[in-house]
């Protein structure tokens, strides 16, 4: 009998080993203040939500020095939020709040959240602009700067159109009037451009824009020398719209034209790639031809209503000369900027960036078709003087509109992701190159090795990091899932996690805003070969 | 001998009720322990979502030595299956060679998701080794709209109830992964699984009161 009862007790023991190991996966819903959240006052207390009652270990708020702050109070558990009060006032900075909790049972989790005072999160930069978080700024932006392209290229493409095209005076000052209310609108879209970008920058609420951290962070960035070019250049071609054709001036008009369009080549991917003395002016062509191209389509249409058949039918041709120098430019310098940008055909499919540019190609060969239709059917039609062909022509250019409208899009998303360029760049270990900085390693682990580069490797701003698996004969390895899990020990930090997001095959992007401390940290990236063989990398990475 | 079985078989049955009842958000087996050597329906639980994401697909990888793998139907799910070959082949029941066996269950395209907040159970049948005192791990992954929650991770060495650092091993593998893959103790049954397989003694011994009973009346 006493046999049966150790036994048993033995068992309990035992099974208290099982349960108080095993099932504890508190995760963390949300925090008060909430990631990467940036406030205007000290927070009185720290807040975090789990899925499940958890009993704490530690809540602790870090300033960038690793060095604990604010005074804590006591934590208390509500229901499944666990709070924490601060009894001091935090000075304007940039904290991390990290926890460790254990559930019933008494397996810990660890895990930590970034938030700022009175400053935005560790400057984002550029590079978080193009592949990191979003916010909800990201639709505003992206509807402002199509806008912005649309109107841009409508106003220095109507300068173009003046000064190079011979059109009936009817036409002529329509055209004008187009330019004006194109650069009127152009103007306004790059000063909102700079509220809306800041507000993105920061991550911020619907009511960032009218933050001061928000502008602060836009002038700071190259969105502040593009509006600083550009409205001074639409101002021009307002006031040189405005004299109207009795009053043309083609300096005025092609120096107003050229300063708008130097607007675009201070931000951007493309104009801003090396080799910037080949690719600056291959953007600048880009745009010439895709302004004139664009601006056209109107006049060309009022053309074919009012004019005469013939004299519709001398525009036509005029046009036709022009058009095939500059669709031929514009054909082979967006070639040369996807040539760089792209880095082999295999990207164009492969990547978000490559299938955004297919989509516009595909859409330009459409237009290439419509064009040629004009060109090769219309025109010889008019100059032959059939009466049927003027209200053709405007029905051709009708769907021309609609595939502008749509290549403009596709111009505008593409600014909105990582090209393969700038992915390939860090992975190579060259993001130094345009970050000065940044840290990179190989780690092997049976017949895998992980290309780990971190950039900047630095606490004042987001860090990258793009891992690239390879198999022992040098192939790409694309994985399930990845996951890299960050620790400093020496600051008690740790739970740090991310999951990769996949931009070439085998090679993942990630982005993490929380290495705000400088030290050794450790680097644990868990990578799926299939669904249940995971390889572990460990590395060390020292943040500066 | 029998006895030494018995008590076993009660410590093991103890630990698993007393595990089973712990509140739990990992992914686990309700089949904690199961006898060895039979043909046994086991179930294990999705706990929980991806984060906050609803489970929609669950996979689970069987296990070297269990073979003969049906799952069981339901029609809330579909459910399908990837083979692996079993090289070399092993001896199957009636002396016919298995060269083919169950490698993955797919539980997919459901008619509703589990909601990230609830379990969920996905039951099939196995012919389990016939290694009493082994733990067996079952690799398996929730898989939800954006992310992947995974319980894969095995320890570096098997397990094996005899082992008198048993359950302190089992505990510092536990806890250092917060994905170990589900598990399945082997216990030793008291008689074969079916009847005609009986001796004498076994038969004797069916009708008794269940030792796991015996065990907890005393
Ligand atoms: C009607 C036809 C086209 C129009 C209206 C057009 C317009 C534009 C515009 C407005 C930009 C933005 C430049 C900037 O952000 O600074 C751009 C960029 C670009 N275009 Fe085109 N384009 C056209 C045809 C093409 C073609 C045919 C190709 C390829 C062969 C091409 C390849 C590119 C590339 C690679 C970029 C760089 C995008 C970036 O990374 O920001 N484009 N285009
Ligand atoms: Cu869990």
């Amino acid at each position: 009998m006493s046999r049966i009862l150790t036994t048993v007790l033995m068992a309990a023991t035992l099974s208290l080993g099982f349960a108080s190991a095993a099932w504890s996966h508190a995760v963390l819903l949300g925090s008060t203040p909430a990631a990467e959240a940036s406030l205007d006052v000290s927070p009185k207390e720290i807040i975090f939500n789990f899925n499940e009652n958890v009993g704490p270990i530690f809540i602790k708020v870090l300033d960038r020095s690793g060095s604990e702050v604010g005074s804590p109070g006591e934590w208390r558990v509500d229901g499944n939020d666990v709070l924490m009060s601060l009894n001091d006032e935090l000075p304007n900075g940039t904290y991390i709040a990290t926890y460790r909790v254990i559930s019933a049972d008494t397996h810990p989790v660890g895990g930590s959240v970034v938030f700022a005072v009175g400053e935005a999160v560790a400057s984002m930069g550029d590079v978080a602009a193009a592949g990191g978080e979003t916010s909800g700024w990201v639709i505003p932006v992206a509807i402002n700067r199509y806008v912005q392209y649309g109107a841009m290229l409508l106003a220095a493409g109507a300068a173009l159109f003046i000064v190079g095209m011979t059109v009936p005076a009817g036409v002529q000052s329509s055209v004008y009037r187009m330019g004006r209310t194109a650069a009127a609108v152009a103007a306004v879209t790059y000063v909102l451009a700079l509220g809306f970008g800041g507000a993105e920058m920061m991550l911020g609420g619907p009511t960032a824009i009218f933050s001061i951290d928000a502008w602060s962070q836009s002038l700071a960035s190259t969105l502040a020398p593009s509006a600083l070019i550009g409205v001074p250049g639409l101002l021009i071609l307002y006031f040189a719209f405005g004299k109207g054709p009795e009053g043309k001036s083609s300096p005025l008009l092609i120096a107003g034209a050229a300063i708008a369009v130097a607007s675009f080549l201070v931000t951007g991917h493309a104009a801003t790639a090396a080799p910037v003395w080949l690719m600056a002016p291959m953007v600048a062509v880009h745009l010439f031809c895709a302004a004139f191209w664009i601006a056209a389509l109107y006049p060309l249409a009022k053309t074919a209503q009012v004019a005469g058949v013939a004299e519709a039918g001398a525009v036509m041709t005029q046009f036709s000369q022009r058009a095939v120098w500059t669709v031929g430019a514009l054909f082979l310098s967006g070639a040369v900027i996807t040539w760089t940008q792209v880095e082999g055909p295999q990207n164009m499919l492969t990547t978000d960036y490559g299938l955004r540019l297919t989509a516009k190609l595909t859409v330009f060969f459409v237009l290439l078709g419509l064009a040629a239709t004009n060109k090769m059917v219309l025109t010889p039609a008019l100059e032959k003087a059939d009466g049927a062909a003027p209200e053709k022509l405007r029905r051709m250019i009708k769907f021309e509109y609609a595939a502008m409208v749509l290549i403009i899009g596709a111009a505008v998303s593409l600014t909105l992701v990582t090209p393969p360029r700038a992915t390939m760049d860090m992975e190579g270990g060259m993001g130094g190159m345009a970050m000065g900085g940044g840290y990179t390693t190989t780690v092997t682990k049976g017949k895998y090795t992980a290309d780990v580069s971190v950039d900047p490797a630095g606490t004042t701003a987001s860090n990258m990091v793009m891992v690239t698996f390879k198999d022992d004969a040098g192939n790409p390895v694309e994985m399930v899932d990845v996951t890299i899990s960050w620790s400093l020990p020496t600051a008690g930090l740790e739970g740090i996690e991310g999951r990769g997001e996949m931009v070439t095959p085998g090679m993942y992007h990630f982005m993490f805003d929380q290495l705000i401390i400088p030290g050794e940290w450790d680097a644990r990236i868990d990578a799926f070969v299939d669904d249940f063989d995971k390889q572990i990398f460990r590395t060390t990475v020292p943040i500066k | 001998m029998l006895k030494s079985a018995l008590l076993t078989t009660a410590a093991i049955g103890a630990a698993a009720l007393m595990s089973a009842s712990t509140a739990s958000a990992h992914n686990y087996m309700t089949t904690l322990r199961a006898p060895a050597g039979y043909m046994a329906d086991m179930e294990a639980r999705a706990a929980h979502g991806c984060l906050a994401e609803d489970i929609k697909e669950v996979r689970i990888k069987i296990p070297e030595g269990v073979y003969r793998v049906t799952p069981i139907n339901t029609r809330e799910w579909e459910v399908e299956t990837e083979m692996r070959k079993v090289d070399p082949p092993v001896p199957g029941d009636g002396g016919r060679p298995i060269t083919r066996t169950v490698d993955t269950i797919i539980w997919k395209n459901p008619t509703a998701v589990t909601p990230y907040n609830r379990a969920e159970g996905f039951k099939f049948r196995a012919k389990l080794p016939n290694e009493p005192g082994k733990v067996i791990f079952w690799q398996m992954v929730n898989i939800c709209e954006e992310g992947r929650d995974p319980y894969t991770d095995l320890p570096e060495t098997a397990f094996d109830t005899k082992d008198p650092n048993f359950g302190k091993k089992f505990e510092e593998f536990m806890g250092s992964t917060a994905h170990a893959a589900p598990y399945t103790v082997l216990y030793k049954p008291a008689m074969p699984q079916y009847p005609w397989e009986w001796t004498q003694e076994d038969i004797e011994l069916s009708g008794m009161t269940p030792p796991e009973q015996t065990a907890e009346a005393k």
